[in-house]
């Protein structure tokens, strides 16, 4: 990456810590499995358990709660399939929110195209689920329930323990399954605080590797695996770990454990200077609740006269590097769902950036990233037909 | 103090679960009791007889819809902990 660029794309991807890279490199070395039973397996066994013993402090849990994955995608699908088909004796409904991440949406969507039933409960204008609306929607079929941490688009901050409260009043058994793969080492992410069943996580905003993710689940709240064949990760996830991202993942999730508060002032800080700066330009919006509100380091804005898409690559060749409307439809060239779920018109829909920014975001970035953001949609609108 | 401790071998096949029963008490450092929750229809079989080939007290083992719930209870000392399997 060039030393000019300014990247603020940090919830895609964000870069290693030096600690955690070279935790990583070093790991490499560890060239035998953890399943072996010579004494090279016993080494490299150590070191995977070590480094899931660091993740489960980061979030309150015990070591054998967690499940290594590759990446938050593959957690979220673990746990609301791997949920459904183990608690279908509870029943074979589950209920989600509108504006949930499409790893959680697909992984509904095809419990829905197996004949089975979902509900999905509508949000408000800054995207926060209602308790007692949602448990409204829990019935006594209604097998799991899963909602986010934080939203990975617009920064919502749910009142997880309130939502599943309102839920547990009527429906004792139902499982709750919470997306926290944007919220982890950023928010509070105690599993017991949190009052769930299962917590899905990313290694990405702890700064560890992007394809590196867990899922924490429950003792007793029953799971079925998605890959099958082996007793690797509790039998929840067969197959070879990948023993240098959990070593890498461990590692980061201890360093973050002691500078967590630190990290998010921070985060909060460039974001809300950045919005500041940005919403002095005219017909430009910032999506969902306040900065005080909204998950740390996490800004969409909104751009009327543009497609997000084009300002983003028009940012780019400026060396400032953004996502366009979200992380995970950025090829897409979609309205952001999100964004049509919380009543916006195809003016906000369509013309939406992410920014994100980072452990390594620095002041000066976040200054010259105004300037040239606020140039370029002057530059934009001067030559675009959409704005005349 | 005995604790209880719950092992989901949910959606696993014969060995996982008895593997996953064993890396459990290889990594237990005082008295325990296991609950091994498992829908293999061979655990029925197959934890029994481990237990007894291990010296382990099998103190139950039930099926309610398919799912089955064995507990076994451990005492370092009385029984074996000695299995390199880990999870």
């Amino acid at each position: 990456m060039s030393s000019d660029e300014i990247y603020l794309d940090h919830a895609t991807s964000s870069p290693l810590a030096p600690e955690v890279a070279a935790a990583i490199t070093d790991a490499l070395g560890l060239t035998a499995s953890p399943d072996s039973v010579h004494p090279r397996g016993a080494a490299t066994a150590a070191a995977v358990a070590t480094a899931r013993a660091q993740l489960a402090d980061l979030i309150g849990a015990e070591p054998e709660e967690i499940i290594f994955t590759a990446g938050a995608t593959e957690a979220r699908n673990l746990a609301i399939k791997g949920l459904l088909s183990a608690n279908a004796d509870i029943g074979t409904n589950v209920v989600t929110s509108d504006i949930e991440h499409p790893a959680v949406l697909s992984a509904v969507r095809s419990h829905i195209r197996a004949g089975k039933t979902a509900s999905f409960v509508e949000v408000n204008a800054h995207g926060y689920i209602n308790p007692v609306t949602f448990a409204r929607a829990v019935t006594d079929a209604t097998s799991v329930a899963s909602i986010h941490h934080a939203h990975y688009e617009i920064g919502t901050i749910q009142d997880v323990a309130a939502i599943a409260e309102a839920i547990r009043d009527a429906h004792a058994v139902t499982r709750i399954h919470v997306d926290a793969s944007d919220s982890i080492g950023i928010l509070d992410c105690d599993v017991h605080a949190l009052g769930v069943d299962a917590v899905s996580i990313s290694g990405t905003p702890i700064g560890a590797p992007a394809w590196t993710g867990a899922l924490w689940v429950r003792p007793g709240a029953r799971l079925h695996p998605l890959i099958e064949g082996g007793a690797q990760e509790f039998g929840k996830r067969s197959g070879a770990v990948d023993v240098a991202g959990i070593i890498g993942f461990g590692v980061a999730a201890a360093r973050r454990r002691i500078d967590i508060a630190t990290h998010a002032h921070k985060l909060r800080r460039h974001t809300h200077m950045l919005g500041h700066t940005l919403m002095r330009i005219e017909d430009v919006r910032v999506n969902g609740p306040d900065a005080a509100s909204r998950l740390p380091g996490h800004l969409q804005i909104s751009v009327a006269g543009m497609t997000g898409e084009s300002l983003a690559l028009a940012l780019a060749t400026r060396g400032v590097l953004v996502a366009p409307g979200s992380t995970c439809t950025a090829d897409a060239g979609k309205a952001s769902p999100t964004l049509e779920a919380i009543g916006c018109d195809p003016t906000w829909t369509h013309s939406a950036i992410l920014i994100t920014v980072g452990a390594t975001t620095t002041e000066d970035e976040i200054a010259r990233a105004g300037i040239i953001i606020a140039q370029t949609i002057r530059d934009l609108r001067a030559m675009s037909p959409l704005s005349q | 103090m005995t604790t209880t401790r719950i092992i989901d071998a949910l959606g696993t096949h014969c060995p996982v679960p008895v593997t996953l029963l064993a890396a459990a008490i290889a990594r237990a450092s005082g008295p325990a009791v296991f609950q091994i929750l498992a829908d293999d229809p061979l655990v029925a079989i197959d934890i029994p007889a481990w237990c007894h080939s291990h010296g382990h007290e099998l103190l139950s083992c039930t099926e309610v819809h398919g799912q089955w719930t064995a507990l076994v209870a451990f005492t370092p000392g009385l029984s074996s902990a000695d299995s390199p399997i880990r999870a």
